[in-house]
């Protein structure tokens, strides 16, 4: 089911994986999926915001340590940098979260818990985010995983549109 | 306005015990209608497939705490 009206293929699996990063749901709606590509777009938008409206611009920053720490200092922070790696597959939101983090005068720790809720919040939208990217290559590539004859929901509904999964 | 809006989020909100329980509820909300929506062909039925799964995440977290709970309070 493809509805993109681009000839070369090599280039829209890229261009879309590219796009979703940037902008959670943006690949699906360049490869024509609008409606998908818009309930990710509020979906990881409102997981993301949330997450930065509980914690603070702080909590998409690898290096604060949290304030009322119950483990040694090192640990914390190791463990706020792996939360990074999730959060930064944001792409766009991430990145500008991060850096209005760096130039921002506030209080340079998070506050517990809404630190540790708002790191939750961000990263999982990310890595939320990074399964979006993913099927929007596979979509891209004209897998459609989503319609592999696994889902039980494709059987009851007939014939899968746009080709099972190889 | 604009500066209230800039506040929300660059300010940490304090949490009650109530509160932070409760977050768990719209997390597995995303979760459920990313993972439905990647998953279900049909766009109609997004909406019930995703409810179910919510459904399904939040009473299971809640039995898992409960049971640990209960283990908790067992053995401590």
């Amino acid at each position: 089911m493809s509805k993109v009206p681009l000839d070369n293929s090599l280039l829209r699996a890229p261009i879309a994986a590219i796009l979703a990063w940037l902008i959670p749901g943006l690949g699906h709606i360049f490869l024509g999926h609008k409606v998908r590509g818009v309930i990710f777009l509020v979906v990881i938008t409102l997981t993301f915001w949330t997450g930065v409206a509980v914690g603070g611009v702080k909590c998409v920053d690898p290096h604060k340590p949290v304030q009322q720490q119950s483990t040694a200092p090192q640990q914390r922070s190791r463990a706020r940098s792996w939360w990074f790696f999730a959060q930064i597959m944001n792409g766009g939101y991430a990145v500008a979260t991060h850096a209005v983090s760096v130039r921002s005068d506030r209080a340079s720790y998070l506050s517990w818990p809404s630190g540790d809720i708002a790191s939750v919040y961000t990263g999982v939208a990310g890595l939320l985010n990074l399964l979006i990217i993913i099927d929007a290559l596979v979509r891209a590539e004209g897998l459609a995983l989503a319609t592999s004859p696994r889902s039980g929901t494709a059987r009851r509904k007939g014939p899968p549109k746009g080709g099972g999964a190889t | 306005m604009t500066y209230a809006l800039a506040t929300l989020f660059l300010d940490p909100i304090p949490l009650s015990g109530l509160q932070r329980a409760a977050l768990l509820l719209p997390i597995c909300l995303s979760i459920s209608v990313v993972y439905r929506t990647i998953k279900t062909p049909d766009l109609r039925d997004i909406p019930r497939t995703s409810l179910t799964l919510w459904v399904t995440i939040v009473v299971g977290m809640w039995l898992v705490a409960l049971t640990l709970w209960v283990v908790y309070l067992l053995f401590a």
